[in-house]
């Protein structure tokens, strides 16, 4: 089961939830947190194989919990995939798997979660 | 920080926020768009959400004249008495369709602009209230600071234009999981 884990990492109630309830219905196991000091423990703890981490959270930038993440004994296996209103640098940095640009459609989130 | 720095910073967070919610209201819509099965209940619970936030979007926007003015207010700071501009911020604000509970004792006397400082409390109350939710108001004393406490079913602590519309009428963030609140020193 752990390969269909999937931490979302969120702090927008609506996005989290709607995300959150596809996933589940997609036969994702699947954990939310609003912040990144929550997301580092729960990754710790839970060890999801998939995380889903919005750029701007209330507590850090989400490219420096993706790097964080990374660190984490299973960090290198984990999928990072990024959702942001800002565009990323010209170099995605090397720390995630994909983007998804907001505002973004399910379809483009549930691919860059499958990685096709 | 300069006036130009704090209105960019402002408009930043505004734009975050409203961009945050027309990207959840586009997540809901495109997953009904794609859904499959007839599943009225899961319909159902999609579109109050969309509505929620739709509501929410409303006031985020309404939010923005409040926060320029208040940024930009040319008269001085001076010895205000916050619980009159909080009484007549529940005034603007009830009347705008939202409900307020809660009573207001005064005065209670901070540094301030008066009038700034009652549209940001009156669009505070609306952030706070999700533009649907009832609002329970409270406002006191507490270690040598007046502070206010907004609170709602639908209260997010998360909205990072709150922090602008706080920091501009001179008070500070203390809010915690589910309210909006704010205070400042009592002025002698």
């Amino acid at each position: 089961m752990a390969g269909r884990r999937v931490l979302v990492v969120e702090d927008s109630e609506v996005a989290a939830q709607t995300l959150v309830d596809v996933l589940t219905r997609g036969g994702y196991e699947v954990r939310r947190v609003g912040t990144g000091a929550g997301a580092v423990k729960l990754a710790e703890a839970w060890g999801p194989s998939i995380v889903v981490v919005d750029r701007r959270l209330p507590d850090t930038d989400g490219l420096v919990l993706a790097g964080q993440i990374r660190k984490l004994p299973s960090g290198a296996q984990v999928r990072i995939v990024m959702v942001s209103g800002d565009p990323l640098p010209a170099r995605r940095p090397k720390s995630l798997d994909a983007f998804v640009l907001k505002p973004a459609s399910i379809r483009s989130l549930l691919a860059a979660v499958r990685g096709s | 920080m300069s006036l130009h720095t704090r209105l960019l910073a402002a408009a930043d967070a505004a734009v975050h926020d409203a961009k945050s919610s027309a990207g959840s209201i586009r997540l809901v819509l495109t997953t009904l768009l794609d859904e499959e099965d007839d599943d009225r209940e899961f319909l159902v619970s999609m579109l109050a959400r969309a509505d929620a936030e739709t509501r929410r979007l409303a006031v985020q926007l309404d939010a923005l004249p409040a926060l320029v003015a208040a940024l930009t207010d040319p008269s001085p700071s001076e010895q205000i008495d916050v619980a009159a501009a909080t009484r007549r911020a529940l005034s603007r604000a009830r009347r705008s369709g939202i409900i307020v509970g809660g009573s207001v004792r005064g005065p209670m006397h901070v540094r301030g602009r008066f009038a700034s400082t009652e549209k940001v409390i009156a669009v505070l109350i609306g952030l706070a209230s999700g533009g649907a939710q009832p609002v329970r108001l409270t406002i006191g004393r507490r270690n040598g600071r007046v502070f206010i406490r907004l609170r709602s079913d639908a209260t997010h602590t998360g909205n990072a234009l709150c922090g602008h519309l706080i920091a501009a009428i001179g008070a500070e963030a203390m809010s915690a999981e589910g309210e909006i609140a704010f205070g400042w020193p009592m002025a002698s």
